[in-house]
């Protein structure tokens, strides 16, 4: 029986287990339950992801509603330098946004619907923000958005897969890289196909951990290929209050260049110099000189020159860092201490394509109060002549001169009017239409300045004009001394508070002094916790919080503000402000109420709640008219040891626009944390079985690959000794690569045995690997010949496309084995040197994963991935892997101690040649065209085998043994594989019926 | 020193660290864990339904529509209005810049009585002769009868009894989410192939499709799309909203479509008849800025229902059959429920006067 009927045999037979099916039951229950609530999960966040359009083009991507309020996430290479986006929401219709924040470096935009939403509150359906860092390899990852823009309805497409790499630096176009990079961004296999950018990729709890934006295709097109990378959410939440605030981000930048180097003053090792930077770069301010050894990243020690990109890259400018470095003493020729130092990012810039977005306003900005000052005065002087002169020489009165004036506002609502005119104006008027000559009501001299064409042209500022405006330059003026002041100071009070704190002390005074709206606050606040009381001290009053006497309410508050207050604990002080600025948003009732962060200097401020500061006053972007308007609290009310505002008033280019009131008990006014606490933990999934896999899986840089073709692959280490197993690859066409490990260490190989039948090759260190150092763990072969039956789910592990360097993972991608195939009968390849049973797996194989392995996902080797291979039975890629029996003769004695001889000719090969061509006496009906046809017998030649079968002509031959029959050509390859006196079974077609005929092959005569 | 210290701890933990969570058994998440045995049993429970189906000979043009730039237009043979509609019911798959696949490809029992349904990217070739293997091993050759264009079914009959039919979900009854095995036979083995996914999204391409993000592929077009206890979803086929052709293109992309087979009882036995359905169009191009409701015309094509009805560009579609049109991509979908040839009521506004009018439109082929 040939190894082919065996195979087909046991396929058969194995699922035929009566234990098997009670454990099937058991299975599927389980399974059901998890897909029951996974159906409700994905159900749940549905309403919240959308198609993002702009007005006129006819492409599109994915959004996500991240907050109630209506602000969704997506690429900035979505929406572009557009300013209003089109969204399509599950329900079926359209709505209007506005971009008001974008992030071009990192790929990120927000922006905002401008409807109330429709849930109760005039609240939008959102998804809420997860922890990215908490992701791991193995894990659970949904995807989803409007790929193809396929939803008509904008239902969207859900897909399922694993995160197949994390933090993975994915460089961006332009100069130096610097637009749409991805620098610490999540690689899964997950289908994420062109539309889908700008949409969320969840975990598998439902919380958003990353906006998809990119893929990496093959040579096949815009589709994808099982590489898919998404920005991660923890990236973006540094970016996020920016955004609110309607900036365009800048991501920060130590303006120098740094290399993985061997160590150039010892000669010994390897270390990260600094190889180059810009004179007046930060990192020169900061002291540090060309050769410098960097040596730790805010705290954290740095080994790689991609750490540094990834942990730089996702952080904003003017984000303050330290960077540690040790300089080489000549004198001593040693390394000195190493020193560090603290920096201010500088900004990237991103080039002037995507400078100054039309929705976003400059906060750097400054009024030259002096020059609008002259020029108010230049122009009221102007004007007060001109009005003059008009008073005299045309006073427009009523039906003066026949002409009646129109009816300007007529049918208008009272609210469209300027508010100047609504004061005026009696009340009772309010949500009705104007009555005819509404003008009318006008005092005598208001009424001359209602023109004749057109009621929207009314004056804004009917009296004093000059004068008032005046009065607000001044205060604007103060307002941006006032706030760049209380942003110094606040600044100037957290470092002095970050300098006073240490461990142990848990004693902290903040005082904060401040005019707000003409009222003189003074702020006072001290909190000194011991054990589990917290003593909060402020304008003298005192207020003891202990868990004993405070039942549960102010249990739980002091609690929160313990958890909440980063100052109350001095061991995660430096790390939380860090991100002081990062964290905070301001909800104020229904208003849009936009964060504005503490940023570096120069920058507008809105203040964060934490820590008693409470918000005393904003700006934001209109919707409406796209003015800047300034929000400024008055009155505060103490609600659970906080300060809620009550009013505020809201101005508009000085003047008071409207007013708005607050119930702090009933409105939601607060500070809400972008880094929310309590997040569900992903479950452990497979990657437990992942996790040691890496020890045995390898990255081989190779010789450096024709256009299209890879200079790198994987292996797979097979030996204690360190001897490594690959597929046969243009990589390794030197003789020598170089492999990684999965430590990061680099290791020179060469080239041990060669298999041309299997296509594998089995490399070898060139020099001594010492098994103590380089932690790898060999696998291990199976010997007997397995069967996988279809449907078995696998991990393929490979570095496809080169994505992971140095100590980074290499991709591992969820799939199934599809079938088992004999390659030789069905699959029709090209170039495919081995001829035997193949696995087909759905995990795709991509440039890279070639040698690569396929692991049951308790972390048992099944295979080894081969190239790409393209079928042309199905005109398609297909994912193929060498089942690992097959070659564990072949790793044995290659790997093997004893120094004998390997036979490695092609016993195939010399078996092929053996075969003399043989005779079976049909002629084939073979028109001569490009393409053969059909194998119909024209003619049988007497007493030949076919004759003795009693074949005839009109027969469609249509099997050969199992190779299939479908052309003259084929017919004649199947013959190949038989010689003389070999016994083939022929199926036919004679008329609708198909039978089968034994044939006995003799030698060609 | 440090490093050495490193690699030591990673070499003595790694072994124990494997050993004993291979001993703990299942991990605490173990969906795909579970997947083997529950694949297995599904796939044995509606393999019997599965058909290998082998096509020999047929005209094989692999580019037969529109030229690729830069290459002359191919001179097209004269249409034959003589010949049998029934005997010759399509001609090749025009699939611009993509090949169609000469290997076997699968079908699906759909009735006891010898009615197989399967993809007709299978039969793109239009093949002189059409072989299924059953799942016993026995061999029919099969004749073509009648197709689902806006579907891409096909519809072959064999000369066989007591066939195993397989269970159905209904359409309805489908849901985002759960899990979802593309099974075929398209390499000629015994055991079916198997593609793992989950259903992306329902009522897809008009209502006709289920979408997944198994792999689809020539490799398993025309075979059933299951669920966990081997229910049929549907028929895996290539798919698209651009027309009745492409989707082919997507293949294994994560984007794959299964069109449903439930609920069109009337339309399959139109097709045992030899009827061809095929996709609508009413030949306007709709203004993307308009944002609804209603869709407002851009510019029509000659020679379209749109164009004999005397649409006009500026006209404002308010209605399509009774259903207000809520936007220009809604429009799409209320033709796209009808097949070429049904009649449909267009409210329409003319720019021209405002006025509202109702017009009767038979719906043309593209």
């Amino acid at each position: 029986m040939t190894p082919a009927a065996v195979a087909v045999l046991l396929i058969v037979l194995s699922p035929c287990g009566a234990s098997n099916t009670n454990d099937g039951d058991d299975d599927l229950a389980r399974l059901r339950k998890a897909e029951n609530r996974r159906r409700q999960l994905l159900a749940s966040l549905e309403p919240a992801v959308c198609s993002v359009m702009s007005l006129k083009a006819q492409g599109g991507g994915s959004g996500v509603i991240f907050s109630p309020r209506g602000w969704i996430l997506t690429n900035y290479h979505v929406t572009g330098r557009n300013k209003v986006m089109k969204i399509g929401l599950p329900d079926g219709k359209f709505y209007l946004s506005d971009v008001i924040g974008v992030d071009p470096g990192g790929d990120i935009a927000v922006c905002a619907l401008r409807k109330r939403g429709p849930l109760a509150g005039g609240k939008w359906p959102h998804v809420r923000l997860g922890d990215s860092d908490r992701l791991k390899i193995g894990g659970l990852t949904y995807a989803m958005g409007n790929p193809f823009l396929l939803a008509t309805d904008f239902k969207p497409t859900m897909t399922i897969g694993i995160v197949s790499g994390l933090h993975r630096y994915q460089g961006g176009t332009g100069p130096n890289q610097r637009v749409l990079s991805y620098p610490d961004c999540i690689q899964v296999d997950t289908p994420i196909n062109p539309g889908n950018s700008g949409g969320p990729l969840f975990d598998e709890n439902g919380l958003l951990v990353g906006i998809n934006g990119r893929i990496t295709i093959r040579d096949r097109g815009r589709v994808n290929t099982g590489v898919g990378f998404a920005v991660s959410i923890n990236q973006i939440k540094n970016f996020l209050p920016g955004l609110l605030a309607g900036e365009h981000t800048e991501h920060g930048t130590l303006d120098m260049n740094a290399w993985n180097l061997p160590d150039p003053n010892t000669g010994r090792g390897e270390g990260i110099f600094l190889q180059g930077m810009l004179a007046d770069s930060v990192v020169a301010d900061a002291g540090l000189q060309l050769g410098d050894k960097i040596t730790s990243f805010n705290g954290g020690p740095l080994r790689w020159t991609n750490d540094l990109a990834r942990w730089v890259g996702v952080l904003p400018a003017g984000y303050e860092v330290t960077l540690g470095y040790r300089r080489f003493d000549e004198r001593t020729r040693s390394y000195l201490e190493e020193r560090v130092v603290s920096l201010r990012l500088a900004p990237i810039d991103t080039g002037s394509k995507h400078d100054k977005h039309p929705n976003v306003p400059d906060w750097n900005e400054r009024p030259d109060f002096e020059a609008l000052r002259a020029a108010e005065a230049a122009k009221d002087k102007k004007e007060g002549k001109k009005e003059k002169e008009e008073e005299q020489a045309e006073p427009l009165q009523e039906g003066e001169r026949g002409k009646p004036v129109p009816m300007p506002g007529t049918g208008r609502r009272w609210e469209d009017l300027p508010q100047p005119y609504r004061k005026i104006l009696p009340r009772e008027w309010k949500d009705k239409k104007l009555p005819p000559e509404w003008w009318k009501r006008l005092p005598p001299d208001w009424r001359k300045r209602v023109p004749k064409d057109s009621w929207k042209k009314l004056p804004e500022i009917p009296k004093d004009e000059a004068k008032e405006k005046k009065r607000d330059l001044d205060r604007e003026e103060a307002l941006f001394r006032y706030m760049d002041g209380v942003m110094a100071e606040f600044r100037g009070k957290l470092a002095g508070a970050l300098a006073g704190v240490d461990a142990g002390d848990r004693t902290l005074r903040v005082q904060v002094e401040r005019v707000a709206g003409g009222e003189r606050i003074e702020f006072q606040r001290t909190w000194v916790a011991t054990g589990d009381d917290l003593r909060v001290t402020e304008r003298g009053k005192t207020t003891t919080l202990s868990a004993a006497e405070a039942g549960s309410d102010l249990k739980s508050s002091l609690r929160r503000e313990r958890d909440m207050n980063p100052l109350l604990q001095p061991q995660r002080l430096v790390d939380q402000l860090k991100d002081a600025y990062l964290e905070g948003g301001v909800f104020i009732g229904n208003r849009v109420g936009y964060v504005v962060a503490i940023r570096g200097p120069g920058r507008r401020a809105v203040f964060l709640d934490a820590e008693g500061l409470f918000p005393i006053g904003y700006r934001y972007r209109s919707f409406a008219d796209g003015g800047i308007r300034e929000v400024q609290f008055r009155e505060f009310e103490r609600l659970a040891d906080r300060l809620y505002p009550k009013q505020a008033e809201v101005r508009l280019r000085g003047k008071t626009v409207e007013h708005w009131t607050f119930a702090p008990a009933q409105d939601r006014v607060g500070f809400v944390s972008m880094h929310e606490r309590g997040l569900p933990v992903p479950r452990a999934d497979v990657q437990t079985r992942i996790e040691p896999l890496f020890k045995s899986v390898v990255k081989i840089h190779g010789a450096s690959g024709l256009r299209g073709i890879p200079g790198y692959g994987t292996g797979l280490v097979v030996s204690s000794r360190g001897h490594v197993l690959t597929w046969t690859h243009v990589s390794l066409l030197q003789g020598r690569c170089r492999i990684v490990f999965e430590d990061g260490s680099v290791h020179e190989y060469v080239r041990h045995r060669e298999h041309p039948d299997l296509g594998v090759t089995i490399l070898k260190p060139a020099g001594d690997l010492d098994p103590q150092k380089v932690p790898f763990v060999p696998l291990e072969l199976p010997a007997e010949k397995t069967t996988y039956e279809a449907g078995t789910p696998v991990l393929s592990v490979g570095n496809s496309f080169k994505l992971a360097e140095f100590a980074e993972r290499v991709s591992v991608t969820f799939g199934v084995v599809v079938s088992t195939v004999r390659s030789d009968l069905r699959l029709n390849l090209r170039k495919f040197p081995f001829k035997g049973d193949v696995l087909i797996v759905d995990a795709p194989s991509n440039w890279g994963t070639q040698g690569g392995g396929l692991f049951t996902l308790d972390g048992k080797l099944i295979g080894l991935l081969t190239t790409l291979a393209e079928s042309a039975e199905t005109n398609t890629q297909l994912s193929l892997a060498i089942p690992a029996y097959e070659l564990a003769a072949f790793v044995a004695q290659a790997t093997g101690r004893r120094k004998e001889a390997v036979d490695i000719a092609s016993k195939r090969a010399r078996e092929r040649r053996a075969k003399p061509p043989v005779y079976t006496g049909i002629q084939l009906f073979e028109a001569a065209r490009t393409l053969s046809p059909p194998a119909y017998i024209d003619r049988v030649l007497p007493r030949s085998p076919a004759a003795k079968a009693r074949l005839r002509p009109d027969d469609l031959i249509v099997r050969v043994n199992e190779f299939p029959i479908r052309t003259c050509a084929e017919f004649r390859r199947a013959l190949r594989n038989f010689g003389p006196g070999d016994e083939v079974d022929l199926t036919y077609k004679r008329g609708s019926r198909v039978r089968k005929v034994g044939l006995t092959l003799e030698a060609k005569r | 020193m440090r490093l050495l210290g490193l690699s030591a701890v990673f070499l003595s933990s790694v072994p124990l660290l494997a050993q004993t969570d291979l001993e703990k058994g299942k991990p605490d998440d173990p969906e795909l864990w579970l997947l083997h045995k529950v694949i297995q049993r599904a796939v044995r429970s509606v393999r019997p339904s599965i058909v290998m189906i082998e096509t020999f000979g047929g005209v094989r043009k692999s580019v037969a529509g529109k030229p690729r730039p830069g290459q002359p237009a191919r001179p097209r043979p004269p249409k034959d209005d003589k010949k049998d509609d029934k005997k010759k019911p399509i001609g090749p798959l025009r699939m611009p810049g993509f090949l169609t696949a000469q290997g076997p490809s699968t079908g699906l029992v759909i009735s006891k009585d010898g009615w197989i349904a399967t993809s007709r990217f299978a039969l793109s070739w239009d093949p002189s002769t059409i072989l299924v293997t059953l799942d016993d091993g026995r061999k029919f050759t099969a004749e073509r009868f009648g197709e689902d264009r806006t579907r891409g079914l096909s519809l072959l009959k064999i000369d066989a009894d007591d066939l195993p039919v397989p269970r159905f979900l209904p359409a309805g009854q489908i849901e985002v989410g759960q899990w979802a095995f593309a099974v075929a036979r398209s390499f000629g083995q015994q055991h079916p192939t198997v593609h793992v996914g989950m259903v992306s999204a329902v009522d897809r391409i008009q209502r006709r499709a289920v979408q997944t993000d198994a792999s689809a592929s020539p490799a398993n077009y025309g075979g059933p799309l299951i669920d966990l206890e081997g229910r049929v979803l549907g028929l895996v086929v290539p798919l698209s909203p651009k027309g009745d052709v492409a989707g082919a293109d997507w293949y294994d992309s994560g984007i794959g479509f299964a069109a449903t087979l439930t609920g069109i009882d009337d339309k399959i036995a139109a097709m045992k008849e030899g009827k061809v359905f095929e996709k609508a169009f009413l030949g306007v191009a709709m203004d993307p800025a308009h944002l609804g409701p209603g869709a407002r015309v851009l510019s029509t094509t000659k020679k379209t229902a749109a164009n004999h009805a005397n649409i006009r560009k500026g006209d404002m579609i308010l209605e399509i059959g009774g259903e207000p049109v809520r936007h220009s991509t809604h429009l799409q979908d209320l033709i796209g429920y009808h097949v070429a040839g049904d009649w449909v009521e267009i409210s329409l506004q003319r720019k021209s006067d405002g006025a509202v009018s109702r017009i009767l439109v038979e719906l043309g082929k593209r």
